[in-house]
């Protein structure tokens, strides 16, 4: 999905090019912190004779690493730069983007990768086209 | 003829301004048409000397038609046409088609309501009233 190359990229630019990966964990995930986001689900509306409505997208992202006031840092800087984001996000056009706190039950997939026990700090990312 | 089960996606509601019948597909309909809402006026026509009460059906009222479009102020096939209707008043031709294509016979109305809703993590939309004058239009003419 081209959204999830260009969220990709813009996160990355937003961390001087600390590693950003969808799905999985930075092979080098000692460059620390380091961003994993998931794509919890798409919906796109359908207006009534078909033609496509509003597209809205969840993401779950999580930033870890081993020092908490890198980590707690670069989360401020991706929900600041993400939060209301409007317009271009490099090849997508977005209406609207919005970072909103996890649920306290929410468990970082991170932490369930490594056995190091990283610091991580979370938020959900909703972006509608 | 036999039933053929039908779903609202798909449907499609044609306008013509002059109120004619060269109908324009008005692309930005959200979700759903309701109506027109027909009623005919009942007159008693109960005598004295009847058991049971009697009933005639009198004049029609066609009611009116509602449905929600997205609203872009730059869109000129629905917006900017529904609009300009609502702010001449002038009566428009109307039709409803549905997948086949099958049409329902057209009814002419003029725009009596445009309201729209703003909301920050919603489709800009409009709701948008039409008066039916005569006909509500339903009953199903050939296809096309």
């Amino acid at each position: 999905m081209q959204l999830d190359i260009d969220l990709t990229t813009f996160m990355s630019a937003q961390l001087s090019g600390k590693p950003v990966e969808q799905n999985k964990l930075a092979e080098d995930y000692t460059t620390t912190p380091a961003v994993v986001f998931f794509r919890s689900d798409s919906t796109e509306d359908l207006l009534l004779n078909g033609d496509a409505g509003l597209t809205t997208t969840n993401y779950d992202v999580e930033i870890y690493g081993s020092d908490i006031d890198a980590v707690e840092s670069a989360a401020d800087t991706l929900k600041t730069a993400l939060h209301g984001k409007i317009g271009a996000m490099g090849d997508s056009t977005i209406l609207g983007a919005f970072v909103s706190d996890h649920a306290s039950d929410y468990v970082p997939k991170a932490d369930l990768a490594t056995d190091e026990g990283l610091n991580s700090s979370t938020f959900s990312l909703q972006i509608i086209q | 003829m036999s039933l053929t089960k039908r779903i609202g996606y798909g449907v499609t509601l044609g306008c013509d301004p002059t109120g004619a019948s060269s109908f324009t597909t008005l692309g930005a309909v959200v979700d759903g048409i309701d109506g027109p809402d027909a009623k005919t006026d009942k007159v008693d026509t109960t005598i004295l000397s009847d058991k049971f009460k009697t009933a005639a059906g009198a004049q029609i009222d066609p009611g009116t038609a509602t449905f929600k479009i997205a609203y872009d102020p730059s869109d000129t096939d629905t917006t900017q046409k529904l609009t300009a209707l609502h702010q001449s008043s002038a009566v428009a031709s109307w039709q409803v088609t549905y997948p086949g294509p099958v049409t329902d016979n057209p009814f002419l109305g003029f725009v009596a309501g445009f309201k729209r809703t703003i909301e920050t993590k919603n489709l800009v939309v409009a709701e948008v009233t039409i008066q039916v004058s005569g006909t509500a239009g339903y009953g199903t003419t050939a296809a096309a």
